[in-house]
């Protein structure tokens, strides 16, 4: 059965471009465009790994991943911080927040659908 | 006189005259008496001595009147001439009643007034008038001894009017002069330094003065006055002598309002910096937002996901995204310098060999500049050549260098040479390129300034390279510099401080007490030395020791597994940091080093010739700074 992939973000080019890579390497992919909705959507879906911008309307990235990371449930999830911010601060808050890797953009696709692999097998 | 009942019964010079003659049947003694008196009179010269008899007429008269009146004895000798006793004014005013009768009832009278030359002139003078009696003790005459005192009058003036400037001087100081005695206690202070303090002179004096005053440079201190309120001053002491004892002049100069000034204007530029820091943060997530899906949707398209592509759609697909990549290094090299010009980039310094780092380089290059046929040659010590620096930092800075040099260079080679120059190491970059003109070379560092720019295939540089390199070098308190010539080549070189154990290690305390303080927690230090090294160095060889010494600091290495304990060495001792540990924690650490080390030493039967010493140091039960601590184990550090 294929893999499930949340992707959460509120660029909806990106989200789409995404979409349809993810697609033809196989994945099945759910989407949202606000952190609230992203939640909800990991809740309910239970995706097999989730994609998640940082800068996000209603409730951002840290606070999405933190809420999913501490919570016995759902805390085995893989989570993507996918983002344009590259300050090391911003990777230590995501770290901190219990994300399984940071990737910045603009990203190469390789490295992406090698993380993905990568945690989906673990 | 005196029966008329008024001190001023003199009131004409016709009165004195009648005093004169009161004493007239004196004269006779005087004149009898004149010969024993005579060697004392003409001895004291500087000295007017004239002998009078009570009629005003002079008997005699010594060379030392001569000189200061200016009549010889001759013109005077036998004459009544009362303006040489007194001034006319003086005698008009009355003033003679009084002397005269101070004199008929002390017999001896002396006041200071003034003279009259023969040529008029008046000169100051202190004057002794005798009353000279007869053998029935009855009044016949007198004797007047006068010196002058015009010099002593200018001296006394030139002085006054000096101490009157220097208190001038002293008063009006805008900076507070205070002296301090050698216990502490103020002895003397200005206005200045009561409007500093806030407090009188009364109540500084004698009171501690409560500040280390130490001869020599300058210190800040901070005056809080009655009230609260706090200044901040600069003190500069010197040593003096004062009451004719050992003691100190401060001279505090209230610098409050440059201090605020200046602290105004560093946050000033820090919130301007980080306006700009913010500002770059946001447009550069800004831009590489849509650059992500240029980026991406043009990826796709190369690699086919939405259908097939010709040869020249992919060719120029790729050109495409050679150039986005190249906009994201822009955009990240602006995001690097805007961080490091606001201070936000911390140095993860480490001890680096540079040497290592520089081969890797070369091995990184090689395939690219064997690819242009260019001959790229490093000179490099075979040894281990340590500086202190963040490594990731200076990969940068050599990767920029060397990028630039293949960027820039068509025949002929690069070189890469490390050297060790007086203590220092000097690293440069050099090339057979097109070189940079001379007009170019202050640009050289500014941002987006392209020289020579290349047409043709490979990375195409970002125009920030140099401006990064040059803010990193500075950053580690050096600084670049640049040869060049037109189609000659250039050359990049700088130099870093190598690696001294001492001074790394004193930073690192430095650091981990200000680390401990913030987090409010302690910290020791623990160094194991040789305590013989002398003896030691005589029986050993230097190799032999320093690979003792490389086991020893293998052992502590081992047994010091928690994180954040780091250690040092030098040639005869190893110096280790325990962040959040107190000195009694620290003291059983060491007494287990050395066990294990005393095992290791016994095992290579080296316990007979060298002897290891432990010493530990605590902060802050030791000392409160790292020069304190230090004190505590100067011993085993040499």
């Amino acid at each position: 059965m294929a893999k499930k992939i949340l992707i959460v973000d509120d660029e909806l080019h990106i989200v789409k471009m995404l979409e349809n890579r993810l697609k033809q390497a196989g994945y099945e992919i759910i989407t949202a465009s606000d952190g609230q909705d992203g939640l909800e959507k990991a809740r309910k879906e239970k995706p097999d790994l989730i994609i998640l911008d940082l800068m996000l309307p209603k409730m951002d990235g840290y606070k999405v991943c933190r809420m999913l990371k501490f919570d016995e449930e759902y805390k085995h999830m893989p989570i993507i911080l996918f983002t344009a911010r590259s300050r090391e601060s911003d990777k230590k808050t995501g770290e901190e927040v219990g994300a399984d890797a940071y990737i910045t953009k603009p990203f190469e696709p390789q490295t992406l659908l090698a993380r993905i692999k990568e945690l989906l097998e673990n | 006189m005196k029966n008329q009942g008024s001190k001023t019964s003199f009131s004409s010079p016709e009165n004195s005259k009648a005093q004169f003659l009161l004493i007239q049947d004196r004269i006779n003694y005087l004149r009898d008496n004149t010969d024993f008196a005579s060697v004392l009179f003409e001895s004291l010269i500087g000295y007017a001595i004239i002998a009078a008899d009570f009629d005003g007429n002079i008997i005699a008269y010594n060379e030392g009147a001569h000189q200061i009146y200016g009549y010889a004895p001759g013109e005077i000798i036998g004459k009544q001439s009362i303006e040489i006793f007194f001034p006319k004014d003086f005698i008009e005013v009355g003033k003679l009643d009084h002397i005269t009768e101070e004199l008929i009832g002390k017999e001896r009278f002396s006041y200071e007034g003034e003279k009259v030359r023969k040529d008029g002139s008046r000169f100051p003078a202190q004057i002794l008038l005798t009353l000279t009696k007869g053998k029935n003790s009855k009044v016949v005459g007198f004797i007047e001894i006068v010196q002058d005192l015009t010099e002593s009058k200018r001296a006394e003036e030139v002085l006054q009017s000096s101490e009157a400037n220097l208190r001038k001087v002293i008063e009006k100081n805008v900076d507070s002069l205070i002296i301090v005695d050698r216990n502490g206690v103020v002895c003397f202070t200005n206005p200045a330094a009561e409007a500093l303090f806030g407090r009188k002179a009364e109540e500084l004096i004698g009171e501690l003065f409560g500040f280390p005053v130490t001869a020599g440079g300058t210190t800040e201190i901070e005056i809080i006055r009655r009230g609260g309120e706090t200044r901040v001053a600069e003190m500069q002491v010197v040593e003096i002598h004062w009451e004719k004892k050992d003691a100190y002049l401060a001279s505090v100069r209230d610098i409050t309002e440059r201090k605020q000034a200046e602290k105004a204007k560093v946050e000033a530029q820090q919130q301007e910096l980080q306006m700009k820091d913010d500002f770059i943060s946001n447009i550069s997530h800004e831009l590489r937002t849509p650059l992500t899906s240029i980026k991406e949707g043009l990826s796709q398209i190369l690699e086919g996901l939405l259908g097939e592509t010709t040869e020249g759609q992919r060719e120029f697909l790729s050109m495409c995204l050679e150039d986005i990549d190249r906009l994201a290094r822009i955009i990240n090299s602006l995001l690097n310098i805007s961080r490091i010009e606001s201070g936000k980039v911390e140095l993860k310094k480490e001890l680096l060999d540079i040497s290592a780092l520089c081969r890797n380089i070369i091995v990184s290059f090689s395939s690219q500049s064997k690819n242009k046929g260019l001959e790229f040659k490093g000179i490099i010590p075979k040894d281990k050549l340590e500086i202190y620096a963040d490594k990731d930092k200076m990969v940068e800075v050599f990767t920029n260098l060397v990028g630039n040099a293949l960027k820039f260079t068509d025949k002929g080679h690069i070189h890469l040479l490390v050297e060790e120059k007086e203590g220092m190491v000097e690293c440069s970059v050099s090339d057979t390129g097109c070189g940079i003109a001379k007009e170019d070379l202050p640009k050289l560092y500014g941002r987006f300034q392209q020289f020579g720019r290349v047409y043709g295939p490979g990375e195409k540089g970002t125009g920030l390279g140099l401006s990064i390199v040059k803010n990193i070098i500075e950053l580690h308190h050096s600084e670049i510099r640049v040869e060049s010539e037109l189609n000659k080549g250039t050359k990049f070189t700088f130099r870093l401080p190598k690696y001294t154990p001492r001074e790394l290690f004193r930073e690192y305390v430095v650091n981990g007490i200000k680390e401990a303080v913030h987090r409010k927690e302690s910290l020791s230090i623990l160094v194991l030395y040789i305590e013989n090294f002398a003896v030691v160095k005589e029986k050993i060889e230097d190799n032999r020791i320093a690979a003792i010494m490389n086991k020893l600091h293998e052992v502590i290495g081992s047994s010091l597994r928690r994180k954040g304990d780091i250690s040092f060495k030098n040639t005869r001792a190893i110096l280790t940091i325990l962040p959040v540990t107190k000195r009694e924690q620290a003291d059983i650490i060491a007494r287990r080093l050395e066990q294990t080390i005393g095992n290791y030493m016994s095992e290579e039967k080296l316990d007979r010739v060298i002897k290891i010493g432990c010493k530990t140091a605590g902060f802050p039960e030791d000392g409160s700074n790292a020069d304190e601590l230090f004190d505590k184990i100067r011993v085993a550090i040499g």
